[in-house]
């Protein structure tokens, strides 16, 4: 415990606070002496005219965030940023490596393997999960009499995942007494041992992770009821037949959604960790996926340094897809506020 | 212009508040002596295990407590993830003042314990401080032990009129093959097998084998005795004296030896015994592990490096560890929790279980080879699983002779890495 901390809480403890609450109090006092001072450097700010009242309390109002920000996440991030650069067993004190860290990614074999794992299983279950979502949607989409209940059912599977999702599936599963190869063996078909062969674990991972579409089947109906009527009415004066419409007026209109689905799906597809790390790496490392290779490295192998960087290395990877899908994003997106089919992006209104 | 201004001053408070408080620890020192001489003050204790383990640990905690009331302990039960939480603990500079180790995960956590000095003659085997050094030093001493012996289940040794073995001297693995060769009888759900699937890190040790050279510095997994070893495990699978992988697939071993369908049963820990309390339907024993092969953990207690109450913790510690009444009340308790390391204390433990051999447990807490630990066990274990997932041994078809000089190759690699 550090020592400040630590003071604060021993002065607590001679106060008699109760025992529940004295982990939480030092916290609070410092939260709370934190802000005494903030209110008075911008009451300061204010009083001086250095600032105007309203900029300062809309930084007050948004400050609890940019303080979690700072301290949670921009903090963490330096910190592993520095580490990444050296030798840390955790135990004991960092020794500085230079990019060593980075050159032994170049020549670990292990690296190479966890990324080609992730490559397969994003580049495979992403475009499978947004199509499948999507065909959902659109029939889920139909006014049919109950189809509130089916739309119900098919979200449902949402509400399990991760390690639960996992342990179903795990028995789902099972080549002996497992529902699948149960139903393939009705059919004559003797089904592969699933999480225990080294050629069959990714599928099974693919296949499980159709099982969490309704999340995304949710936000498509939310943009397939904001397509506007005329749109379609003005399709069907022209003669469009419902394949037309579709492709001319549903999927324009909802682009903007299969942009966003697409990019979450492909950052999420990205750090799948769950599903290597119940696995243990599966089989001859066919589910040794990156985030958890990571994970061996950083708290399993005393290996901090070596964890760190690669979190860097998969935080570039993410940023250079997601730009690259962003960039491509101008030839298929549109939104509405765009006119003359995406070239002013921005229309500023003047102020009064 | 001005907002960017109030944002970075407010940024630099936040920034040098939070530096304020990674500053030198100042906090008062608990740990000194009081007028009466005796240490004072508060520790912590962190440990892992189950409920009943906890439990057997939290009693001898509390007999220390009524002998020296000075000395508060705080236990700090690790329920789950114990080492990636003593990780973060250490890292985070709020490391337990002792901490339960065992002698596998000892290495990679010396550098955060202090070097210590027991006495190994008052131990029941000078293995058991061997267990705690790590390059020459000791970080930990001996507290509890836990070996592997073998179960037997009465009824199908008498059923095909097989002598019953031993209960101090290890059958070879000649006698336990022909005696689980004919053990095992039947076909389908119903099948009884002549011991449970054969695991290679007890069976290196039935053949003379080991991980690595005494010196620990190379993997000596491809050795001949090794291999033969593999071999043996590879037989038993063809023979179908054992479960083959796909009869059974995600089930317990322990309930199939419970259930009357297991002979033998190798890989039996003191943490299955509360459960044999409840065996009716045969009658059973324990007997020593065939080939003496196995390994024991001892697991011991460690002092933090940091710790701001070291002599209560030594205090602490030398209770646990040496005290007769402290050494009784865990080794003797109900659910098994470990072999004593005090030789006096053997007793408490042979008595948990009346008419039972515990005795073969006192035996292999001497005799049985320790675990042997490495500072990057982990890391060496994802290349052991290689043997599973490519030999026969596990669910792959290639060659041990092939595939163990790979495996060895590849932790030599990681031995050399410091």
């Amino acid at each position: 415990m550090n020592g400040i901390i630590e003071q604060i809480y021993n002065m607590f403890e001679m106060m008699g606070m109760p025992a529940a609450l004295l982990p939480l109090l030092p916290f609070l006092s410092i939260i709370a002496v934190l802000y005494v001072i903030i209110f008075a450097v911008a009451r300061i700010l204010v009083k001086k005219k250095i600032v105007h009242i309203r900029s300062a309390s809309f930084y007050l109002f948004i400050s609890p965030w940019i303080i979690g920000f700072l301290l949670f996440t921009i903090g963490p991030m330096i910190f592993s940023f520095y580490i990444s650069f050296t030798n840390w067993e955790v135990v004991s004190d960092p020794k500085w490596i230079g990019t060593g860290n980075y050159q032994m990614l170049f020549k670990d074999t292990m690296f190479y393997k966890s990324l080609a794992v992730t490559f397969y299983y994003t580049l495979v279950s992403v475009p499978l999960q947004v199509v499948l979502s999507l065909a959902i949607a659109l029939l889920m989409n139909l006014k049919l009499k109950g189809i509130y209940l089916f739309r119900t059912i098919y979200y449902l599977p949402t509400l399990v995942q991760g390690v639960a999702q996992m342990v179903l599936f795990l028995w789902i599963f099972n080549p002996n007494v497992g529902l699948v190869n149960s139903i393939l063996g009705v059919f004559g078909i003797e089904g592969p041992t699933w999480f225990s062969s080294p050629d069959w674990a990714m599928p099974a991972v693919i296949i499980m992770s159709l099982w969490t579409v309704g999340g995304n089947m949710i936000i498509y109906l939310a943009g397939l009821s904001d397509v506007p009527t005329s749109l379609y009415e003005a399709a069907e004066i022209d003669g469009a037949t419902t394949a037309r419409k579709v492709w001319h007026v549903t999927l324009p209109q909802i682009s903007p959604i299969l942009f966003f689905n697409g990019v979450t799906s492909m950052i999420g597809a990205f750090q799948t960790f769950t599903q290597g790390f119940l696995n243990n790496g599966g089989p001859d490392n066919s589910l040794l996926f990156y985030a958890y290779y990571l994970y061996q490295n950083a708290f399993m192998w005393f290996k901090m340094g070596y964890g760190s960087a690669l979190a860097w290395v998969l935080f570039i990877i993410i940023l250079l897809f997601t730009v690259l899908v962003f960039r491509g994003s101008a030839l298929w997106v549109y939104y509405e506020t765009e006119q003359y089919g995406g070239k002013k992006r921005h229309v500023r209104k003047k102020r009064a | 212009m001005k907002k960017w201004l109030f944002i970075v001053v407010s940024l630099l408070l936040v920034i040098s508040l939070a530096a304020c408080g990674n500053s030198k620890d100042t906090g008062s020192n608990t740990g000194s002596s009081s007028a009466e001489g005796g240490p004072k003050g508060k520790i912590t204790f962190a440990f892992w295990g189950a409920q009943t383990e906890a439990d057997a640990i939290k009693n001898v905690v509390a007999d220390f407590q009524k002998q020296y009331p000075d000395v508060q302990v705080e236990n700090q039960w690790i329920q789950s993830d114990y080492l990636t939480k003593l990780q973060m603990m250490i890292a985070g500079g709020t490391a337990p003042d002792v901490i339960l180790v065992s002698g596998g995960d000892l290495p990679g956590f010396a550098n955060a314990f202090q070097e210590v000095n027991p006495d190994s003659s008052k131990f029941s085997s000078p293995s058991l401080v061997e267990s705690m050094t790590y390059q020459g030093k000791t970080y930990a001493v001996p507290f509890i032990i836990k070996p592997k012996v073998m179960a037997i289940n009465i009824d199908l040794f008498e059923k095909h009129n097989i002598a019953l073995p031993s209960k101090t001297e290890p059958m070879t693995m000649e006698q336990f093959d022909e005696i689980a060769k004919k053990i095992t009888e039947g076909e389908g759900k119903t099948k009884i097998y002549g011991s449970e699937p054969l695991w290679i890190g007890n069976m290196l040790y039935s053949f003379g084998a080991s991980h690595y050279s005494p010196d620990n510095t190379r993997s000596t997994i491809d050795s001949p005795e090794a291999i033969q070893a593999a071999e043996y495990i590879i037989s038993t699978k063809q023979a179908g004296i054992v479960p083959n992988d796909t009869e059974k697939q995600g089930q317990s071993m322990m309930d199939w030896y419970l259930a009357g369908r297991i002979g033998m049963f190798t890989d039996f820990g003191p943490w299955y015994i509360p459960q044999m309390a409840e065996v009716k339907n045969f009658k059973w024993d324990l007997v020593p592990f065939p080939g003496n092969g196995g390994t024991k953990e001892v697991d011991g207690l460690a002092i933090s490096k940091t710790s701001k109450n070291a002599e209560a913790a030594k205090l602490f510690v030398d209770h646990l560890t040496q005290n007769q009444q402290a050494q009784d009340i865990i080794g003797g308790n109900k659910t098994a929790y470990g072999v004593p390391v005090l030789p006096t204390a053997t007793q408490a433990f042979e008595d948990i279980f009346e008419g039972k051999n515990l005795k073969a447990f006192v035996l292999a807490s001497e005799n049985q080879h320790n675990q042997e630990a490495q500072k990057r066990t982990n890391e060496i274990s994802k290349e052991m699983k290689m043997i599973t997932d490519l030999t026969p041994i596990g669910i792959g078809n290639q060659d041990v002779k092939v595939i163990f000089p790979k495996v060895a190759e590849n932790i030599n690699k990681i031995l050399q890495q410091d």
